[in-house]
C-alpha cells in the first residue's frame, strides 16, 4: 500500500525534487504510481499505455521541476497530467 | 457530483488513500444515486479483472518505473560530472562558502530544506519558494530586512519583500496561534498547524493570500488593490473591507465566517455574498450553505478553546495538535475509525491527560489506550479493534 504523504512532506518533496534530488522523486513515484496507473488505465482501458503514461508523467516532473510550486496539491497536478496526457491518446 | 469526481474518489477508495471526509461524502453518495454505485461496481471490475487482475499488487510495475528512474539518475549523474560538471561543483562551493558568510554575517535563522522537517510544526516557520525558511520564534529584530517581530515572538511584521522573495508562507506550530501583520496593514490571527502563504510587497495590482487551516483576518480597506483568499476545494473569497475567520477543516469541509464588512464567496459551484453574523460552508463538490454563527463557538479558538463534537479519533488528534504541542498518531486503521463517540472542550494549558482521563466521554473507559513514545507522541488506539 502507498505511504500517504502529509501537506508537509509534499512540500518539502515538491522543494527537494526542484533542487534536483531523485531521491525524492522516487518517493513521489512509490507514492501515487498505483493511483497514477489506474487513472489512466480508466482512461486508456490498456495496461501498457497506462504504464506508458504513468511514466511519462514522472519523466515530465524531473524535467519540469524548476516549474514545480512547492504549494500545489500533488494529488490535483498528477491528476491533471493524467488527464491531458490520455486525452491526446489515439 | 460529476462522474470524474466520483471516479477519483474510487480510485482513493481502492488505493486505500483516502481521507475520513472523502470517504463519508463517497458513503453519502452511494446512499443517494443509484448511478453511482453502478459506476463505483464497473471502475472496480475495470481495475480488479481481467488483464488488471492482480495489478493493484504494487510489486508488479514498480521494478519497472524503477529501473527507468535509475537510468535517469545515472544519467543525471554521469552528466554532472561531465565537462561543466566540475565547474559547476566550484561554483556551488563558492556560493554556499559566501551564502554561509553573508548568514553568519546576518546572524538571520534561514535553513536549508534538510532541516525543514525537524522544525515543521514544532515552530512557526517563514518558507520561501526556494525552500529556505526562517524561524519566527528565533528572530532579531533589525538582523533581517523587512521582517520584525513582537517582543513575545508571536507576532511578526512584514514591510516588503524579503531576501529577494515576492511571497512566502507561514507555518504554525501544533498547540500556539501566531499574528501576522502584512504590508499593506492587514492583520491575519492564524491558527495553530496552519499555512498561509501571502505577499510580502506592497506594490502588486491585488493582494492575494491562501489560507489551509484556521485564520481570522482583518483586511486594511484598500479599494485601489482587492483582497483575495485561496481557499482549497476551488474556494475563493473576494473580500471587499472587512474581518472574518476561515477554517477549512470544519467537519470535513470549509468554513467562511464573517464578523463584520462583506465578503463574496466562490467554491466552483456557486457563490454567495456574505452578510455579518453569517458563515458560509461547503463539503467538497457541493453548494454553499449559509447559516448564522455564534462568535463563541467559531471564534473561540483565538483564545486557545476547541470543542469536539461527535468526532472520531482522528477528528480528536486533529483538535489535539491545534490545543497542545504535542504530535498525535491514532494507531487504529481508518477503516475501524468510524464511531464519532468523543465530545469534549479542550482548552490550552490544562493536562492533556487530564482531558484523556475526564473530558472525553467514552462509552466505556476501557475502550481506548494511549501513551507517550520517546519523541513526546501521544499515541491513542482502541483495546479492542473489531
Amino acid at each position: 500500500m502507498s505511504h500517504k504523504l502529509t501537506i508537509a512532506e509534499e512540500r518539502l518533496l515538491l522543494i527537494k525534487i526542484r533542487k534536483g534530488d531523485i531521491e525524492a522523486l522516487e518517493i513521489l513515484f512509490m507514492s501515487y504510481r498505483q493511483r497514477v496507473f489506474l487513472d489512466a488505465y480508466l482512461r486508456l482501458k490498456d495496461q501498457a499505455a497506462a504504464w506508458s503514461v504513468t511514466t511519462e508523467i514522472y519523466s515530465w516532473i524531473w524535467q519540469y521541476k524548476p516549474g514545480l510550486s512547492p504549494f500545489t496539491s500533488i494529488k490535483l497536478m498528477l491528476q491533471e497530467e493524467v488527464k491531458k496526457r490520455t486525452i491526446v491518446q489515439p | 457530483m460529476d462522474k470524474e469526481q466520483i471516479t477519483q474518489l474510487v480510485i482513493d477508495e481502492l488505493v486505500g488513500d483516502i481521507t475520513p471526509e472523502d470517504a463519508a461524502m463517497l458513503k453519502k453518495i452511494l446512499a443517494e444515486e443509484p448511478d453511482a454505485v453502478t459506476l463505483r461496481q464497473d471502475i472496480i471490475r475495470l481495475l480488479t479483472e481481467g488483464d488488471m487482475k492482480g495489478a493493484l499488487d504494487e510489486e508488479i510495475s514498480v521494478e519497472r518505473a524503477l529501473t527507468k528512474l535509475e537510468k535517469q539518475k545515472g544519467k543525471t549523474r554521469k552528466g554532472f560530472f561531465r565537462g561543466p560538471g566540475t565547474f559547476i561543483i566550484i561554483l556551488i562551493i563558492l556560493a554556499a562558502t559566501l551564502l554561509f558568510y553573508k548568514q553568519w554575517q546576518q546572524t538571520t535563522i534561514s535553513k536549508t530544506s534538510a532541516d525543514l522537517q525537524a522544525t515543521m510544526y514544532k515552530y512557526p516557520l517563514l518558507m520561501f519558494t526556494d525552500g529556505s525558511f526562517i524561524r519566527l520564534d528565533k528572530i532579531n529584530d533589525n538582523k533581517i530586512a523587512n521582517l520584525t517581530s513582537g517582543k513575545q515572538h508571536n507576532t511578526a511584521f512584514i514591510h516588503g519583500a524579503i531576501n529577494q522573495f515576492e511571497k512566502a508562507t507561514l507555518i504554525t506550530a501544533r498547540g500556539e496561534n501566531y499574528q501576522l501583520v502584512l504590508s499593506d496593514g492587514s492583520t491575519l490571527y492564524v491558527g495553530p498547524k496552519t499555512s498561509v502563504t501571502f505577499f510580502l510587497g506592497h506594490t502588486g495590482p491585488r493582494r492575494e493570500i491562501a489560507v489551509s487551516g484556521q485564520a481570522f483576518v482583518e483586511v486594511a480597506h484598500d479599494p485601489q488593490r482587492p483582497f483575495i483568499v485561496d481557499l482549497p476545494q476551488e474556494g475563493k473569497i473576494q473580500v471587499l473591507g472587512t474581518s472574518f475567520n476561515i477554517n477549512t477543516e470544519h467537519q470535513g469541509g470549509i468554513q467562511v465566517a464573517l464578523k463584520g464588512g462583506s465578503v463574496k464567496v466562490e467554491n466552483g459551484q456557486g457563490s454567495t455574498l456574505l452578510t455579518p453574523g453569517y458563515a458560509a460552508s461547503w463539503q467538497k463538490g457541493t453548494t454553499i450553505d449559509t447559516v448564522k454563527f455564534d462568535d463563541k463557538v467559531v471564534l473561540s479558538w483565538q483564545q486557545g478553546r476547541y470543542t469536539c463534537s461527535k468526532a472520531t479519533l482522528r477528528d480528536l488528534a486533529r483538535v489535539m495538535e491545534c490545543c497542545y504541542r504535542y504530535p498525535v498518531s491514532i494507531d487504529v486503521p481508518a477503516s475501524v475509525d468510524t464511531s464519532r463517540f468523543i465530545d469534549g472542550e479542550l482548552v490550552r494549558g490544562t493536562s492533556i491527560i487530564d482531558f484523556l482521563n475526564t473530558a472525553v466521554i467514552f462509552p466505556s473507559h476501557d475502550k481506548f489506550k494511549y501513551y507517550f513514545d520517546k519523541d513526546s507522541t501521544l499515541h491513542i488506539s482502541l483495546n479492542h479493534v473489531p
